[in-house]
């Protein structure tokens, strides 16, 4: 048996105990952000908060985020 | 060789809808195996109070009759009776709401951390799924579409209507969350045997968490109206295969593989992300 695989992804978050898991993608993306603003560009403290957002948040959402913190408007 | 047929259709699970089927699919899940038992819970006090009313009923249909009976009774009060009648209909339900409201709450209980997250994505007329776990970056998520194959393509043996070209590849017994939702209409995401529907609306993210106890293929379908192919869109492109963490290990040779790759060997399919027509 080769690597040991880990299953890990984002944890049950308890601010999100609900079904409807919206703001929780959205929480956690914008906590990225926040962390990358507190802590630096370079700073690997952050990559938790980004594999979390990657896990919930589809990843057609992704571009349409990135596209209106842009100011860009979605055709 | 009747026995021998007989023998193979309790040995199979039943994990995919049977023609002419009366009742459940097989659980695959603790949250399916619940609602069993509610329902055989509910379904012996609805025997009795059929049993109770039809005879009732049939008694005094039986007996209405004008030359048999040609004095009908004409009783209008009966204190005993009225206060039975409805005091045990009070209990009745009393016994049906416990295991129900103990089954509806320990399903929306999440207890344990899950995972592995798949995000399963409803489109007209085909499922995406997502595996993002293991990105490193924003643009390496697995991503594949399942479609229903067509009847036309069908190998022998397969069920029709029910295949799909790229099944979704989950491990078995470890607790899954799955997000659904939808990229243009309304879908649903439905699983029989693991008791699971879960609809699929455009902008809105819906968790639902699941932890599947055997290895074996199931099948479901799209649950919620979303055009014309509805009825040709497997909702969860059938959950695959599911398999131990450990078979995927084993069957990866070498130990310097990322994990994406490894769910992509098992998957079957070729992570594309974004290329839909």
């Amino acid at each position: 048996m080769a690597d040991e695989i880990e299953l890990k992804t984002a944890p049950a978050d308890f601010r999100f105990p609900t079904t409807n898991q919206t703001r929780h993608c959205f929480t956690r993306y914008i906590e990225f952000h926040r962390c990358l603003a507190a802590k630096g560009e370079e700073s690997n403290e952050c990559e938790r908060f980004a594999k979390y957002y990657r896990s919930l948040c589809p990843g057609e959402w992704h571009n349409e985020i990135l596209q209106g913190r842009q100011g860009k408007q979605p055709c | 060789m009747i026995v021998l047929e007989w023998l193979f259709l309790t040995i199979a699970p039943c994990d995919a809808a049977e023609p002419w089927q009366l009742g459940s699919q097989d659980a695959a899940s603790p949250m399916m195996q619940g609602i069993m038992d509610l329902h055989h819970d509910i379904f012996f006090f609805l025997i009795l109070i059929l049993v109770f009313v039809l005879r009732i009923l049939v008694r005094a249909l039986w007996h209405f009759h004008y030359q048999k009976n040609p004095i009908p009774q004409r009783i209008v009060h009966g204190t005993t009776i009225e206060i039975l009648r409805t005091i045990f209909p009070s209990i009745i339900p009393m016994f049906i709401a416990i295991p129900s409201f103990a089954l509806l709450y320990s399903m929306d209980e999440v207890v344990v951390d899950p995972a592995i997250t798949i995000k399963a994505i409803g489109h007209q007329w085909y499922r995406t799924y997502e595996y993002s776990d293991y990105n490193s970056s924003d643009e390496e998520s697995l991503t594949f579409d399942s479609y229903t194959i067509p009847e036309d393509d069908l190998e022998l043996g397969q069920s029709r209507l029910l295949e799909v070209d790229n099944r979704v590849v989950v491990p078995a017994k470890t607790h899954l969350r799955i997000i659904v939702t939808s990229a243009d209409v309304p879908h649903s995401w439905a699983v029989p045997s693991s008791g699971v529907k879960c609809d699929a609306v455009p902008g809105r993210l819906n968790q639902i968490s699941i932890s599947v106890q055997r290895e074996g293929v199931y099948y479901g379908q799209c649950s919620e109206i979303c055009g014309t192919n509805h009825a040709f869109t497997r909702a969860p492109g059938n959950i695959g295969r599911l398999l131990s963490p450990l078979w995927l290990s084993r069957t990866t040779p070498g130990a310097s593989h990322p994990r994406s790759k490894l769910l992509q060997r098992a998957a079957g399919a070729v992570g594309s992300q974004g290329a839909r027509q």
